[in-house]
């Protein structure tokens, strides 16, 4: 029996290798607050993750909480800002993109819902917060924005 | 030994594929297919603090507020809050999400129906004013579009939909009832999709789909928490 040619072997692998090297996104924000997304129904996907900008805005997570309380926070790249501070930063953000991207702008507000039952339950961000960064925005003329979630697959089974 | 003849060894290959098994694997464990999702929202735009609210009838405004204790309150156009409640069976001081798809379609329709979808009432003196209105899309390139039965449609042209959120309330509450806000003019759009074009809405092209849109305009205002910006006129 001929043996198996495995010669092209390599280039496959690395065809494939080079394939996942190019969609893999390696540049994730480390999560500093507790984020748990709402769930719902009407979602749609965000178009393109380059134009999109996260803030995030919860409570500190364990590894923040001693330094920071447990104050509702607001999260952008690596960073916590102040309410206040927020249009400004988007605004550098949105400096920073070209092209359609920049047209195309999203806001991408990631605010805990919170979770757990009584108890032991951390509750949901109040509205007070979102509401100034919500004004921040407008203020700054970002008004495209999305309340990101989850979709609720109990409901959409109905 | 001439310079020539020299043989060069092979370099031994056969790891590399290996290695880039490796590689791959590493890869394919960091890569995070997964899309976000989420509602898409526009905030209304900045505007002089020195222009009058606008003035709109009680009966056009569908006012929902979120109050300190979370809980959602309706105030349903002019209509009596013992009717509403019966109709319903909510009250009006609590009431709870998954019935809110359906009165607030109902409200954007100016109909009374049943849980079953039957429309009882139309036309109520107590909700949105109904107009004949005929739309017309016109495209980027200036083609007009409309609805193919070319007939104008009764809809609540001026209608309003407050939503009020108190700032001690939960994010998580205000979600839910933003998505059956939103759930409600979708699902308004998609019926009339399906019984337009014979297709949901989700199947139709760009220029039909802003068709379906024009005729069902989201008409949903956020005040800033405990303010109210609209002046409502008896």
């Amino acid at each position: 029996m001929p043996e198996l040619n495995t010669s092209s072997l390599p280039d496959l692998i690395f065809s494939i290798l080079f394939f996942f090297m190019i969609v893999t996104s390696m540049r994730e924000e480390e999560l500093k607050v507790e984020f748990k997304a709402p769930s719902g129904t009407e979602l749609s996907k965000i178009e393109r993750k380059t134009s999109a900008i996260n803030l995030y805005i919860g409570t500190p997570n364990q590894s923040y909480a001693k330094q920071l309380g447990s104050g509702t926070r607001v999260q952008i790249n690596d960073k916590f800002i102040e309410v206040y501070e927020v249009g400004k930063h988007v605004a550098e953000e949105h400096n920073t993109m070209k092209g359609d991207d920049k047209a195309n702008m999203r806001v991408v507000l990631k605010v805990d819902a919170g979770e757990g039952t009584e108890g032991r339950r951390r509750p949901s961000t109040q509205m007070g917060v979102v509401s100034d960064v919500k004004e921040e925005l407008r203020e700054i003329g970002a008004l495209s924005i999305m309340y990101s979630a989850e979709y609720d697959v109990k409901r959409n089974e109905q | 030994m001439a310079k020539g003849n020299r043989k060069v060894p092979g370099i031994n290959a056969s790891s590399t594929a290996d290695i880039s098994f490796i590689l791959l694997i590493f890869f394919l464990v960091v890569t995070s297919m997964s899309h976000q999702t989420g509602l898409n929202s526009r905030l209304p735009e900045k505007t002089e603090d020195n222009t009058p609210p606008p003035k709109i009838l009680q009966r056009n405004v569908l006012a929902v507020n979120v109050n300190m204790h979370s809980k959602v309150l309706v105030k349903p156009g002019d209509m009596e809050v013992s009717e509403f409640e019966n109709r319903y069976g909510v009250k009006v001081t609590d009431v709870p999400f998954d019935k809110l798809r359906w009165i607030a379609k109902d409200f954007i329709r100016n109909q009374i129906t049943d849980q079953q979808g039957n429309v009882l009432m139309n036309e109520l003196e107590t909700y949105p004013v109904m107009i004949d209105t005929f739309v017309i899309w016109k495209d980027k390139d200036g083609n007009p579009h409309a609805l193919p039965d070319g007939q104008p449609r009764r809809i609540s042209k001026n209608h309003v939909i407050t939503l009020t959120t108190d700032r001690a309330s939960e994010y998580s509450v205000y979600f839910k009832v933003a998505n059956e806000l939103y759930g409600a003019y979708n699902e308004l759009r998609n019926e009339l999709a399906v019984e337009e074009y014979g297709r949901p809405y989700n199947e139709l092209d760009g220029n039909q789909q802003e068709v379906c849109q024009q005729y069902y305009k989201m008409k949903i205002y956020e005040a800033k928490p405990q303010e109210s910006t609209v002046n409502v006129q008896q």
